[in-house]
């Protein structure tokens, strides 16, 4: 008998997924970690999207999740060219020491 | 149902996008101009985006009148709100373009992808609010945001601009994945739908295929970004920081353009939410909090500052509080009052959107020299060096503590007066109190400016002041006109917001 994977368990992934990338950008200092964990946040509702796309059989999850990916890379692009400049700036990217104005 | 699949694209569609498209535009060849023609001064940039911004604006209202109420297959919104918060946001737009004019040059960031990306993110925001889909939302705020992280380091030797930019970037990107983790629940729990008009109809039906479990999780997390977007206590630390990094005139349309947008989309969702029986007294619970939350943590954190940008965002945090009595007044109630609720968060909008430009255009006429003008200091004895632009912030100052005859006064009156309407007593008489409260530090500006001797000599600027002058001109007559005649005004606001109505 093959096993085969059901909605609740794409979902169950997803949120364990949205909630690991919570949990790095709540806890790590590091500003490129902080990004990775934003990403892993963004594919955790992207899978979400398909799988409830295909079980409800409904397409727009699809498109959103293609949406989602042209989004994320433009991003990707601005952010990293963010953390570049801090970098140059203070030869660090930790968010600590991102600090002449307190939080 | 499946609209996607079987794309139709008529004439009426695309005049619904024409305005927006027209921007997109203007703002590639901005960016175009300056590669093709370089010239060491960006001024002819700027009166260019200024012209393309009205010429929208014109656009927008000549269109609107043949408009049907969606367009794109239920995409975009063309309702009197769509073009209520366009309008707000071309006018936005424009007066922080003019406000940059001089102040750009003077900061040493006189650059033309400053015009490109301020028209650019104005497009964006034009999307966010005509959005009638989830997808629409999610792509303008993107779009807006993008752009927006951008322009917050407009000054890259500027180490606040660039951490501002940072901080900004950083909790951004992570509001934007909370909300889209909230879409997916939402398109998920209402069986597959993303469009708002779609969605609100699964609500009323609650037909087989839906959890309302999903989507009520779904509805929290999309409700909570749009919440950090309007920076309402506990989720504001983002916002004294970045306003107080980013160059004046971004701060300027940061705090009125975007506020203002992601304001009317939070109308539309809070309308969606209130049509989940079971969720909407919780959420008004929760958003009671927030607002008292709001008004007095800004309040009291804006007394001890001595930056004025600073102090203007821990505001901007207070009359966000102000605003939620209107919004939570819209989710509460039926009818009517709920048509007065959202009017007067419209009124009040626009009311903050003009006290808002003002008061950080005049900061951004005092910068000098690669410094800002955001310190106290600078606006000791300003009445001596520069009458005009004194009584001009006198009279900001005077609108935003919401003393009569101003906009802030009536806005204040109509939010209060509709939240009193739907019970909301011990909320209004906690905003009366903390207006109170707000006199303090907005005259201590006045009192500085009116009543003490000018510290050192006063620098003239290098560069001239006119337009700058003229835009600062221009929002505090504004400012005084709808203090004086709200009538007509107010009756706009009440139709458009009437279209939030099913």
């Amino acid at each position: 008998m093959s096993w085969l994977p059901e909605l609740q368990h794409y979902v169950l992934l997803a949120t364990a997924l949205f909630f690991i990338g919570l949990i790095g950008v709540l806890t790590r200092r590091n500003a490129i970690v902080i990004f990775m964990s934003i990403e892993l946040m963004l594919n955790a509702a992207n899978l979400c999207f398909v799988a409830f796309s295909r079980y409800l059989g409904s397409p727009v999850g699809h498109l959103f999740s293609f949406m989602v990916m042209v989004v994320a890379a433009c991003e990707v692009a601005v952010g990293l060219a963010i953390i570049v400049l801090i970098f140059r700036e203070r030869r660090s990217v930790n968010v600590d020491d991102v600090n002449i104005m307190r939080w | 149902m499946h609209a996607v699949l079987a794309p139709s694209f008529t004439s009426a569609d695309f005049w619904a996008i024409a305005p927006v498209t027209f921007l997109v535009f203007c703002g590639l060849a901005v960016l175009l101009l300056d590669a093709f023609f370089p010239r060491r001064e960006h001024e002819w940039l700027a009166y260019l985006s200024i012209a393309s911004l009205l010429l929208t604006g014109a656009l927008a209202s000549w269109l609107q009148g043949c408009a049907s109420r969606e367009a794109l297959s239920g995409m975009l919104l063309t309702d009197p709100l769509s073009h209520f918060a366009v309008l707000t946001l071309l006018v936005a737009a424009a007066l922080s373009c003019i406000s940059s004019l001089g102040y750009l040059r003077e900061m040493r960031a006189d650059r033309a992808e400053y015009y490109g990306l301020l028209l650019l993110c104005t497009a964006g925001a034009m999307l966010m609010v005509q959005a009638g889909d989830l997808v629409m939302i999610f792509l303008g705020l993107e779009t807006m945001s993008i752009a927006l992280y951008v322009l917050v380091a407009m000054r890259p030797d500027n180490r606040l601009s660039t951490e501002a930019s940072l901080k900004y970037f950083l909790l951004g990107a992570f509001t934007s994945a909370l909300l889209l983790f909230g879409m997916a629940l939402v398109y998920g729990g209402s069986g597959g739908q993303t469009n708002l008009g779609e969605i609100l109809a699964t609500l009323q039906s609650s037909s087989a295929g839906t959890s309302p479990v999903v989507l009520i999780a779904g509805a929290i997390l999309v409700l909570l970004g749009f919440l950090f977007k309007v920076a309402v206590v506990p989720f504001h630390m983002w916002a004294p920081d970045v306003y107080l990094g980013a160059p004046t005139n971004v701060t300027a349309f940061m705090a009125t353009g975007v506020k203002a947008a992601a304001f009317v989309v939070l109308l539309r969702l809070v309308g969606l939410s209130s049509a989940m029986t079971v969720f909407r007294g919780h959420l008004a619970d929760v958003l009671w909090v927030l607002a008292a939350l709001s008004m007095t943590v800004g309040n009291l954190v804006a007394l001890q500052q001595t930056s004025v940008k600073r102090m203007l965002a821990y505001s901007s945090i207070t009359h966000a509080g102000y605003m939620l009595v209107g919004v939570l007044t819209f989710l509460t109630s039926s009818g009517e009052l709920a048509t007065r609720g959202t009017g007067s968060v419209l009124f009040y909008l626009v009311a903050y959107v003009l006290m808002n430009l003002g008061a950080f255009g005049v900061v951004a006429l005092l910068g000098r020299e690669g410094e800002e003008g955001d310190n106290l200091q600078c606006f000791k004895g300003l009445s001596r060096n520069r009458p005009l632009v004194a009584l001009a912030m006198a009279v900001l100052m005077f609108s935003l503590a919401g003393i009569p005859p101003s906009a802030g006064f009536m806005g204040k009156f109509y939010l209060f007066a509709a939240g009193l309407k739907a019970g909301y007593v011990w909320l209004v008489v906690l905003a009366l109190l903390n207006s109170a409260i707000s006199v303090f530090y907005y005259l201590r500006v006045v009192m500085l400016m009116y009543m003490q001797q000018p510290e050192g000599e006063y620098r003239k600027a290098e560069t001239c002041q006119v337009c700058a002058s003229c835009g600062l001109a221009l929002t505090s007559l504004g400012v005084v006109l709808l203090g004086i005649l709200p009538g007509g005004f107010l009756h706009y606001a009440l139709e458009s917001a009437r279209s939030l109505l099913p």
